[in-house]
């Protein structure tokens, strides 16, 4: 198949069980709202070394937020329910409510605890820090007519409001394309425009840095205790010493890691990335195939462009 | 069948003597036509089937609406039309909407768990209040007020919201164990006295108890959590005067003067005047 000249390979990424949580941070102005989505993402890139992929799903307007301040949605994705249970409120302590004039919400007040989904103590646990003094109010949700627990704990330019607890949800990680061309600039350049493309799409986060992988990696290495080493295959300085996947003339290899809540918006902000990529003047779009051994959700390339 | 209308239609009763806590959207409304104007409602030492003291319309009538599911109660809405002020409307409701359009009389929403009551006119004592019997007002819910209403408002509530448009009669507030009471007009008498937690969001000008100890000027933004409740009575478009309702953006250009108290109490509790 070619889009634009450019090839798609016959391949499927390969993508795998998460849980996620959405936060809906506010703050007085949107200066502070972009401070607190990204200390809150920095340092979230991988669940290889990181305690939970996290990136912006989309900035609100004051009209969309329930404080009718100006904020940001972010979707945090962790292995299970209880790797949320560790970094969701770790996260939530250490990097909003320290910043100046936030305030943090559940994006997902309707998920029940169940086997589709989880409650994950935030208010409730970072409370305490109010050392006594913390307050709590109950306010109506509009939307599910039943009242949610807010904590107000006292800090030193008010007060930082914060959810008692916030959803979980069955959701899916590592669904990703690789954006392959002649050379490094070229390569950045059309791998940007894709994510530019993802960026508008609810239900998905790309997050690594600027949306973008370079060390793209493939399950297990020949050393022990490391579970995920170097995309080999992909890389330009290996071919002719490893069985490289690389088409003749491709130098560079940029990967746009995608996750996401379902399927649908996965396969939607692959389409996106690929068609934004294919824009360019770029030789290969290909995709991360592990044997089938990292998980169970295969987007096949083809299909998804079809 | 979970929305009814009832019209009061019988001037020569003696209206002070109805006892309106029967008449809740949560078990009303689950009723089928026939069997909510046989309903016997209490008036001093007789009862008299409901059909007798109003007219009963249903706004949603249809064949297939004579047998209403439980799971229909939970959007039940009652309103009440032309009726004198009586006693005890909406208490113990848990859920649906209750709207009066007149007045209430006394302990309007009574030890309440649920739902919203809307009254158009003024109410009476006791706003939220204990329940005959118990010891703790309203526990949830919320009771929006377009006009004034009479002493101790909020009396001994313990969660939930109470919005009122108008004057106040004595100390709003009067031992409130926590929840949230928006006053929307000038309040003379005092709010708050004795309240342990919970608070009073004072939108005009108040006067303040002695026992409570002034805490500075806090910028609205600061305090998000009473942003989310004025933006909650915007979505309920209380007042119904669109003149007088406070908008979010509104509220957040200015700050809350805060009090602390009742020092007399447990001084968990909490008064804030909205300045501009």
């Amino acid at each position: 198949m070619l889009i634009n000249g450019a090839i798609i390979d016959d391949t499927f990424a390969e993508a795998f069980r998460m849980w996620a949580s959405r936060l809906i941070v506010t703050a007085i102005d949107e200066h502070w709202v972009r401070v607190a989505a990204a200390v809150t993402c920095g340092y979230g890139t991988s669940v290889i070394g990181c305690d939970a992929e996290a990136g912006v799903e989309r900035y609100l307007t004051p009209d969309e937020t329930p404080d009718g301040r100006p904020g940001v949605s972010l979707l945090l994705f962790a292995f299970n329910a209880d790797g949320l249970r560790k970094a969701v409120p770790n996260r939530v302590g250490q990097c909003i409510m320290t910043c100046p004039t936030t305030a943090v919400y559940d994006g997902m007040s309707d998920i029940v605890a169940g086997d589709e989904g989880a409650r994950i103590d935030v208010g409730k646990r970072l409370r305490f820090f109010g050392d006594g003094h913390q307050k709590s109010k109950q306010i109506v949700d509009p939307h599910s007519n039943s009242a949610r627990r807010y904590w107000r704990i006292p800090v030193m330019d008010g007060e930082f409001t914060c959810e008692e607890t916030v959803g979980a949800v069955k959701a899916i990680g590592g669904g990703n394309i690789l954006v392959c061309s002649r050379d490094q600039r070229s390569t950045l350049e059309a791998t940007r425009r894709a994510v530019d493309a993802v960026a508008p799409l609810p239900l998905v986060i790309t997050p690594f840095p600027g949306g973008i992988v370079r060390s793209g990696s493939k399950v297990g290495a020949r050393y022990k205790g490391m579970f995920a080493s170097t995309n080999d295959a992909f890389c330009p300085t290996l071919r002719g010493r490893v069985k490289s996947d690389l088409h003749d003339g491709v130098n560079c290899v940029y990967e746009i890691v995608i996750n996401g809540l379902n399927t649908d918006a996965i396969a939607a902000a692959t389409r996106a990335a690929i068609q934004a990529a294919c824009a360019c003047d770029i030789i290969a779009i290909s995709a991360g195939n592990y044997g089938g051994k990292l998980g169970k959700f295969h987007f096949k390339l083809r299909e998804v462009m079809a | 069948m979970n929305r009814y209308t009832l019209t009061y239609r019988s001037p020569d009763r003696r209206p002070a003597l109805i006892d309106g806590s029967l008449l809740r959207p949560d078990t009303l409304c689950t009723l089928d036509r026939a069997a909510l104007a046989g309903t016997m409602l209490p008036i001093g030492r007789t009862m008299v089937p409901l059909s007798e003291l109003f007219d009963i319309t249903n706004p949603d009538s249809s064949p297939d609406s004579s047998h209403p599911s439980s799971d229909s109660a939970r959007h039940a809405s009652l309103t009440i039309v032309s009726a004198p002020p009586l006693d005890r409307l909406g208490a113990n409701m848990t859920h649906g909407r209750l709207i009066i359009e007149g007045d209430a009389g006394d302990d309007l929403g009574a030890s309440m768990t649920g739902g919203i009551i809307r009254v158009a006119g003024n109410a009476g004592h006791r706003v939220g209040g204990p329940a005959v019997t118990s010891r703790r007002g309203m526990t949830g819910g919320e009771i929006l007020i377009d006009g004034n209403v009479g002493d101790f408002a909020g009396f001994l509530m313990r969660r939930g919201l109470i919005a009122i448009a108008g004057t106040t009669g004595k100390s709003p507030g009067y031992r409130m164990l926590a929840g949230t009471i928006v006053l929307r007009s000038l309040c003379t008498d005092q709010p708050g006295l004795e309240m342990q937690r919970g608070t009073i969001l004072c939108l005009d000008d108040v006067r303040i108890g002695a026992s409570f100890i002034q805490g500075g000027l806090i910028a609205a933004t600061a305090m998000p959590a009473m942003l989310m409740l004025i933006r909650r009575l915007e979505q309920l478009e209380w007042p119904r005067d669109w003149q007088r309702r406070m908008i979010t953006r509104e509220v957040a250009g200015g700050s809350w003067r805060l009090w602390s108290g009742d020092s007399l109490s447990i001084n968990k509790g909490e008064v804030l005047q909205w300045q501009f």
